[in-house]
């Protein structure tokens, strides 16, 4: 394009003062917990991993100018059993390693603690949880212990010792986190903090705790030294406060001395807001930023579904933050803010909100993201890590969904000569479906990039043209990759008066869909809770059956929480513990599978039954017994999956050939 | 370059009226002026014919009282006007205008197709896309301004925050967004060609008209001043914040498809066509 970034991301690419610390970019790197430390029993936990060095490096190689590093305070101090300790010196060594790396880079790290207070993600948390009042998380059922003064004066002291020490160890600054659930946003929130002595009942006693822990860690860091606070704005629930409260607390959090505010809300009692999923707009929360901008001096940092350069920019330019908040989407592209520097807008792979690969944080598992699969295996998949192949080999890839396009893109990028067949007339395979569910439009990035990307290497894929034993006869390639996907199984079954589909067949066309339909969700994702959603939304009356006792077990649960409000809203039901039984004429008959007590619903004009798929791999079991060639399943075709688990096997064979 | 100008007349007011019952714009008793969007795309066709030697055509479809941009238009330096006129053309939506429009142009020849960026009474800004799309060539919206190099058009797209260059071959349809281009000076010619009448003879009749036009406008709304991010009032209470973002602003919007039941035509047709 030849155009100068620097010129059209005056913003975003320009550096900005905090404290003594200058970043080069406005793009930060948003604190996330990874689940990547060292767990050998307690106390003997929280130990800093090479993977989590990696993984925060990977980063600062991208290009971001600031990398926030989540860790805990206090032994009891862990949301989960990898969330890694800042007060633990055992960790010195690693976080030195990490910190030199990155600033190599010309990046920047701070460490964000926190101490988790009345939340734990842990199913029998080792030790106990406390708060400033004695009464559970709202979203859980342990309860807690009311904090006494001198267990608040120890916790105090880890927070300095953890900030003096990773002074010393090279991180850059510290940012404390008054958000989400931890300790210190429970003492802010009027609802969560009912004590009567000096740090409940008024608004500055509230803030008394938490500010009392700046003050402790500036007299020890030195003026210039940056205290950050990563701030909830909104608890987003019933009882919870809303943002004029969020920029109260950012004004007495200014005048204490912190060098800036990091925007964020919600709380793990509204998890949809913490973690916004394809559900929330893109940019939803930069209103926070620009209600903190009128109020402060001191920069401001916009977060949430901010994936793209344009849109940073516009927020930049518009005066409403200073900086940009970036998690997921350096995630999933860690090069995003290089990307923006080369002008390469259309190699940005842009994070989908799906927290499907991410989100598995939650059950105690490290992060890793459904379109990146080198997110938490830097160190083997990284920047840099793709060797050219030793030999040029002549591949054909058979089916231009995501785990052919995936698999065609490593193995160009490694220099073999690669040739796509796709027999649809556009690429994507099942994807074309999924994105049609209400708001999962993105879902479609997953394609679009690796499109692109086989166009910018001149990889040929033929559109509207089946890879055949002959063509592949004809053409003579080294290799063979199967990637042609599946098909949906069904059951024969009688279905009398009443339409039966499959899943795909219901995306594909709505209008064979009537007014009144059951679907049996035997898969427990998108497929299920996903065609409901749609159909339902174009007004079909949805009853949904599932042998589990809730629908979409297996979809990642903010998304399921919105799915299962959405077929309420739409005036559907779902039935649980149930199984299909009969059809007779215009009736299902289901039984519950417990009691086994019949119920029928009457008047049905469709049932959907959401089954499993099957392999296509018809094809890749020709050549393989053929023998004269080596051949490779992908996919689908291998065994029918997600995304998360296809773009992963895809680029771990494109590797080895 | 063979260059057609797409103009429209709209009512000289800055008051919408809408007819309660059918929901249509009221035209009747408000003089009418040329679309300003229009004008500006007439004048950057007349920029256009100087550097290329071409020729500008301007096509309107209304009731007579139209013919009189056209006129506008020619006096300006245009060398011919159409004005497609007829009874069954009446009601027609964004979707008949597109096509019949699209097939009229088809039929006049072009090379390059100018259209203003928005009508202001409607402001959809679907008439020119959609004449691309009946075309099957591409359409550019928000261009403020037009190079032209060798067999290359350069279009000059603005979005607001950044300007992007499009480089075009072949035919294409440009919808003209800046206003300013209207106010240009420009010499007033006395003698001017007649009008070419055209009625709806080579059009489809079930693409057109009323019948041709599936739009319902729902409900219209006077809006705020716009802002560049959502502003959530921090007294709603929880479920109407977050309901609000989800929304992305917007009252809750629902549609129906027509889809299948027994009963339903749809399934009668298909029914009858499995029998045969
Ligand atoms: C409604 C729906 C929603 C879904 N939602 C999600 C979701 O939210 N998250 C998620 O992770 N997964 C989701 N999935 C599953 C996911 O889409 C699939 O697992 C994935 O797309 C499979 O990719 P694939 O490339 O292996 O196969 P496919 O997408 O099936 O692609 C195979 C391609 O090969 C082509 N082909 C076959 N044979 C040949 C041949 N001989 N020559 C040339 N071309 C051939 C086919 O036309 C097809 O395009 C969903 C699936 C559906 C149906
Ligand atoms: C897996 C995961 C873990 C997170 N953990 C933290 C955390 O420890 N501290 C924090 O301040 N925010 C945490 N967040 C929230 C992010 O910092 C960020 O606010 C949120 O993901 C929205 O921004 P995004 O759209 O750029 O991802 C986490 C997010 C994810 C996806
Ligand atoms: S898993 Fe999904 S939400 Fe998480 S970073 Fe990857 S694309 Fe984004």
């Amino acid at each position: 394009m030849g155009q100068d970034s620097a010129k059209v991301f005056r913003k975003l690419l320009s550096p900005i003062q905090l404290g003594d610390v200058t970043l080069k970019n406005r793009i930060i790197f948003l604190a996330h917990w990874t689940n990547f430390g060292n767990n050998h029993g307690y106390q003997e936990d929280g130990l800093a991993s090479e993977r989590l060095a990696m993984h925060y490096i990977e980063r600062a190689k991208g290009g971001a100018g600031l990398v926030c590093v989540t860790q805990s305070v206090s032994p009891g101090g862990q949301m989960g059993r990898t969330m890694v300790h800042a007060h633990d010196s055992r960790n010195e060594k690693v976080f030195r390693f990490m910190t030199e790396e990155i600033h190599k880079y010309g990046g920047k790290v701070f460490g964000q603690f926190n101490h988790q207070g009345h939340t734990s993600c842990m199913q029998r948390p080792p030790f106990r949880l406390l708060a400033p009042t004695q009464m559970p998380g709202p979203h859980c059922y342990v309860n807690t212990k009311e904090i006494e003064l001198d267990e608040m004066e120890e916790i105090k002291e880890y927070y300095v010792k953890a900030a003096v020490q990773e002074k010393e160890w090279g991180f850059d600054g510290v940012e404390l986190k008054i958000a989400h659930d931890g300790l210190l946003r429970t003492f802010v929130s009027p609802y969560l903090n009912r004590r009567t002595d000096q740090y409940g009942g008024s608004f500055e006693n509230r803030m008394r705790y938490p500010i009392e822990i700046i003050q402790a860690i500036r007299e020890k860091v030195g003026e210039g030294y940056p205290i950050g606070i990563r701030l909830c704005m909104d608890e987003f629930t019933d009882w919870g406060y809303s943002w004029d409260y969020g920029v109260r607390m950012a004004i007495a959090l200014e005048e204490a001395g912190v060098t800036y505010i990091n925007s964020d809300s919600g709380c793990f009692s509204n998890y949809n807001m913490e973690i916004p999923n394809n559900y929330i707009p893109m940019s939803f929360g930069v209103y926070m930023a620009a209600e903190l901008k009128k109020a402060l001096h001191i920069p401001v940092v916009a977060f949430g579904r901010i994936n793209d350069p344009v849109q940073a920019e516009e927020i930049l330019a518009d005066g409403n933050a200073d900086m940009i908040g970036m998690c997921r989407q350096l995630i999933c592209d860690p090069e995003t803010p290089n990307k923006i520097m080369e002008m390469r807008l259309d190699d940005i792979r842009h994070c989908m909100a799906c927290s499907e690969g991410c989100g598995l944080v939650t059950t105690q598992e490290g992060v890793v993201c459904v379109q990146n699969p080198a997110a938490g295996r830097e160190k083997r998949l990284g920047i840099g890590t793709l060797e050219p192949a030793e030999i040029k080999k002549k591949i054909l890839v058979a089916g231009a969904g995501i785990a052919g396009m995936k698999t065609a893109e490593i193995l160009a990028k490694r220099g073999h000569d690669v040739k796509v067949f796709e027999k649809n007339e556009e690429v994507g395979g099942q994807m074309l479906l999924a994105e049609r569910i209400p708001y999962r439009a993105e879902m479609s990035e997953v394609y679009r990039y690796l499109r692109v990307q086989l166009q910018e290497m001149e990889v040929p894929v033929y559109t509207g043209c089946e890879l055949t034993e002959e063509k592949i006869e004809e053409l003579n390639p080294d290799i063979v990759i199967a990637a042609t996907g599946s098909k949906p199984l069904m059951p024969d079954i009688e279905s009398g008066d009443v339409t039966l589909l499959n899943p795909r067949e219901a995306m594909e066309h709505v209008e064979k869909v009537g007014e009144k339909v059951v679907l049996i969700d035997e898969v427990g994702y998108w497929q299920a809770m996903g065609v409901a959603d749609y159909i339902g939304s174009v007004g079909a009356e949805v009853t949904i059956v599932t042998k589990e006792y809730y629908p979409g077990k297996d979809i990642e649960e903010t998304c399921q929480e919105i799915l299962y409000k959405r077929l309420l809203k739409n005036g559907g039901k779902a039935l649980v513990k149930s199984r299909l039984k009969a059809v007779t004429g215009s009736t299902v008959v289901l039984e519950n599978v417990v009691t086994h007590e019949e119920s029928r619903i009457e008047n049905v004009d469709t049932l959907i039954i959401a089954g499993q798929s099957s392999s296509d791999n018809e094809l890749y079991k020709q050549i393989k017994s053929k023998g004269d060639r080596e051949a490779y399943v992908v996919g689908d075709a291998a065994a029918p999956g997600t995304v998360l688990r296809i773009i992963f096997e895809a680029e771990e064979l494109a590797r080895r050939l | 370059m063979k260059i057609v100008v797409c103009v429209k007349q709209v009512p000289d007011t800055a008051e919408v009226k809408i007819d309660p019952v059918t929901n249509n714009l009221v035209r009747e008793g408000v003089p009418g002026i040329m679309n300003t969007y229009d004008e500006a795309a007439v004048m950057m066709a007349l920029q256009l014919k100087e550097q290329t030697n071409g020729t500008i055509s301007v096509l309107s479809m209304g009731p007579g009282q139209a013919g009189e941009e056209l006129k506008n238009a020619m006096r300006r330096g245009a060398d011919a006007g159409y004005l497609l006129c007829d009874r069954k053309l009446g009601g027609a939506d964004t979707l008949a205008t597109g096509y019949a429009l699209a097939e009229t142009i088809r039929q006049i020849g072009y090379d390059l197709v100018l259209c203003g960026n928005e009508a202001i009474d409607g402001c959809t800004g679907q008439v020119g896309p959609l004449i691309g799309e009946f075309l099957k060539v591409p359409a550019l919206t928000y261009i403020t301004d037009i190079k032209v190099e060798q067999e290359d058009l350069f279009c000059y797209r603005d979005t607001g925050k950044c300007v992007e260059t499009y480089q075009v071959k072949g035919p294409a349809v440009v919808c003209i967004s800046d206003k300013r281009l209207a106010d240009k000076p420009y010499e007033s010619r006395e003698n001017i060609p007649e009008i070419h009448m055209l009625d709806a003879a080579h059009l489809e009749e079930e693409k057109i008209g009323r019948q041709g036009s599936p739009t319902r406008v729902a409900a219209i709304s006077v809006k705020g001043k716009e802002q560049n991010y959502l502003k959530v009032d921090y007294r709603w209470d929880c479920e109407t914040r977050i309901e609000y973002i989800m929304n992305g602003g917007l009252e809750k919007k629902k549609k129906n498809l027509n889809r299948e039941t027994k009963t339903s035509q749809a399934r009668l047709i298909m029914d009858a066509i499995m029998k045969k």
